[in-house]
């Protein structure tokens, strides 16, 4: 059996870190998510003067929606394992977030096997699916060409924290609820600057993707059978 | 120096009030857009001016910086790429040479990366890291080829997961080169001869009344009728605006246009004019609003002499998108006292309601119909033209995918009357839509713009195909009965 991990006799750094540092990494990230929405407010928005062709409101929903709808897009019908992919890697990113913010003062409930399993599976398979992606953003001359340093760095950093999100989830190591953490904590400091804000422009995006589109009567889609 | 240029260092124009007193361009060192194959170039060396150095880097640092003030969105598309590739894969250019300068990412991350060097924090801190750099000296000239291979049409932002918009960023950058007078001479030339003459083709007056007196014997030889094609006629109701190759190059498209309102009974309810007579707006494929908006206001002045009650666009995809999407009530130049229709919805509405009726066997052939990007994925015209096709034709097939989804002819963004990229276009661009056509086994491509119709109807001779190209109407013009009868020529390749 192995040994478990004692929370309540943790090296001073990784106290500091599961206890403190953490959650001023997750302050300074919605400082600079909040100084970023803002920034992004008092810029005008775009404005459709002439009279509308579609249905705004429908439209909009829709360019939301097509996240989760992998069947209304040609390039997500054809290459369906890149949506799960996609899916499940996102997925795993909200629940590694989660647990980073539960564990510290829930990490007796989360000893159950069930929710340890759940973790270790998920992880895993985000893990793989950055090994994935790393792999064809580097094989790949079109993925090579546009990538920076900070794509890179990006995903070789979110697949080595799944990575230890396997072996953090059974509470077992120091090591890992510090590798764990440590990253977790980089990450909320990092993140504003580098390309894994995109979800922060995301709504605004699609939002305007949205009402741009269903303007002009093109979003939604209709669905054409073979089209 | 060549005769185009001095024509064009005569007409200098003003930039924010400013006179650029610099020569056009030089046409010099060659451009390869083809592997193996060198072609002039559109345009490779900086104006100079005459009095002092011009400040390019300032000038285009400044102008990205702009968009920071500008609309929100567009300063998310600056901050915000993901790098997950889909756009490459969507892009027609990219289908057809995947090179880095193709891809629609790498072409956007020209003007982005600058943008973040100056204008984001993360840029500002992190440089190369989050892919921020500064402007190169002289890269301008190479960004006339990205800017200028991109057909903006539109696809790759739709299948973006972020919602990207590439050809939104490819307009501000051939806005940047516009600025710095670099905009390609046969672009440039296309604005100019618009802005003197009222059409794209400079064609004069005399020619466009032999092409009107033309179609109606056309008609006449057809039908035993005279089928008027009535111009500047005030006080008609619709104004009809076609671009100008629908007169002079692929005129049936008008003579169904006639057709349409003879058998409506609106054969006096409708002209064209004689001084406008092309749709076709450049200023919206350089990025110069200021030229696009003074192509445009002509046709409103016209339309109001007129007194037309209804605005009616032709067979232009660009066209109608700026008259009915971006000319703004309010905006540009106030209330106007008439609506915006193109003949396509005008027509399938006719057809629906039964009012008009057709001989198929006319039109044996099998057709296809290539959705123009503009009709597909900014104006939202897609069933129209294929209610008009199904009507008029026996043998109506599916290019897939079509409708919004559609691939470009390669000639978009005003790229088809660049012949000075004519090998890039042919053995590139249009790779994919070759393919799309050749899958269908049509004999005849109906594309209700004339853009597209000049690029597919050279794609079709370059690679020898024998598939005649046209338009919608034009195949609505061979079937339409009149009087119980359809028209009686066989030939149309006369």
């Amino acid at each position: 059996m192995p040994a478990e991990l004692n929370w309540h006799e943790l090296m001073p750094f990784t106290h500091l870190l599961v206890h403190n540092l953490h959650y001023i990494a997750l302050a300074f990230m919605v400082v600079a998510y909040t100084i970023k929405i803002w920034s992004i407010l008092k810029k005008p928005a775009a404005r459709e003067g002439t009279p509308a062709k579609g249905d705004h409101k429908k439209a909009i929903q829709y360019s939301f929606l097509l996240l989760a709808r992998p069947d209304e897009m040609e390039s997500t019908r054809k290459q369906w394992y890149r949506w799960i992919e996609f899916a499940v890697f996102h997925v795993a990113m909200a629940v590694g977030i989660a647990v980073a913010f539960t564990m510290p003062w829930a990490h007796e409930a989360m000893k159950g096997s069930f929710i340890v399993y759940f973790q270790q599976g998920i992880f895993g398979i985000a893990a793989l699916i950055g090994i994935s992606r790393l792999v064809r953003r580097i094989t790949r001359a079109d993925m090579r060409a546009i990538s920076t340093p900070d794509d890179y760095f990006c995903l070789i950093l979110l697949t080595l924290w799944m990575g230890s999100g396997v072996m953090n989830a059974p509470q077992t190591s120091e090591f890992w609820l510090l590798s764990y953490f440590s990253m977790a904590t980089f990450f909320l400091f990092y993140v504003p600057f580098s390309k894994i804000s995109h979800y922060i422009c995301w709504p605004f995006m699609r939002y305007y993707m949205g009402k741009h589109f269903g303007h002009r009567g093109v979003y939604p889609k209709k669905r054409i059978a073979g089209a | 120096m060549s005769e185009r240029n001095v024509r064009a260092e005569e007409t200098v124009p003003e930039h924010d009030g400013e006179k650029a007193a610099q020569a056009r361009p030089g046409d010099t060192t060659p451009r390869k857009m083809v592997p193996g194959k060198e072609e002039t170039p559109v345009v490779v060396d900086l104006p100079k001016t005459e009095r002092e150095p011009r400040d390019v880097a300032g000038e285009v640092v400044g102008a990205i910086g702009a968009i920071k003030d500008g609309p929100r969105v567009l300063k998310t598309y600056m901050e915000t790429c993901v790098k997950c590739g889909t756009c490459a894969t969507q892009c027609p250019v990219y289908f057809g040479d995947p090179s880095k300068k193709y891809n629609p990412a790498a072409r956007s991350d020209l003007i982005r990366s600058i943008y973040k060097k100056h204008n984001t924090r993360s840029g500002k801190l992190l440089g190369g890291l989050v892919g921020a750099r500064d402007y190169e000296d002289r890269e301008v000239e190479e960004w006339v080829e990205h800017f200028y291979s991109c057909t903006g049409c539109r696809r790759c932002a739709t299948f973006c997961p972020m919602g990207i918009d590439n050809s939104v960023i490819t307009r501000k950058g051939r806005a940047i080169l516009d600025k710095l007078g670099l905009t390609p001479d046969t672009m440039k030339r296309v604005v100019e001869i618009s802005l003197e003459t009222g059409n794209t083709d400079g064609a004069t007056l005399e020619a466009f009344k032999a092409a009107i007196e033309f179609l109606e014997e056309e008609m006449r030889d057809e039908h035993g009728i005279d089928i008027k094609i009535p111009v500047d006629v005030e006080g008609a109701e619709y104004f009809y605006v076609p671009p100008s190759g629908d007169v002079l190059v692929n005129p049936e498209a008008t003579t169904g246009i006639a057709k349409v309102f003879y058998v409506l009974g609106l054969q006096d309810k409708w002209t064209m004019s004689s001084r406008l007579f092309d749709g076709a707006n450049y200023g919206l494929f350089t990025g110069d609003d200021k030229s696009m908006k003074a192509d445009n206001e002509p046709y409103i002045k016209e339309a109001k002499r007129l007194g037309a009650k209804v605005l009616f666009m032709g067979e232009c995809g660009h066209a109608y998108r700026i008259m009915k999407m971006m000319m703004e009530p309010g905006k540009w130049w106030g209330d106007l006292p008439f609506e915006i229709v193109n003949c396509m919805e005008f027509t399938a509405e006719k057809i629906l309601t039964g009012e008009l009726q057709f001989d198929k066997s006319k039109n044996p052939q099998p057709v296809t119909y290539h959705d123009p990007c503009n009709f597909g994925r900014s104006c939202n015209i897609v069933e129209e033209p294929r209610i008009i096709m199904e009507a008029s034709c026996q043998d109506f097939r599916e290019m897939y995918p079509n409708r919004g989804d559609n691939w470009c002819c390669g000639g978009g963004g005003g790229l088809s009357a660049m012949d000075d990229i004519y090998e890039f276009r042919m053995t590139i661009t249009g790779k994919k839509k070759m393919e799309q056509i050749r899958d269908t086994d049509a004999k005849y491509v109906a594309a209700a713009c004339s853009n597209c119709k000049r690029q597919l109807t050279q794609l079709m001779e370059y690679h020898k195909e024998d598939v005649a190209v046209g338009g919608v109407h034009d195949m609505l013009s061979r079937s339409i009965l009149i009087n119980g009868k359809a028209a009686e020529r066989v030939n149309y390749d006369d």
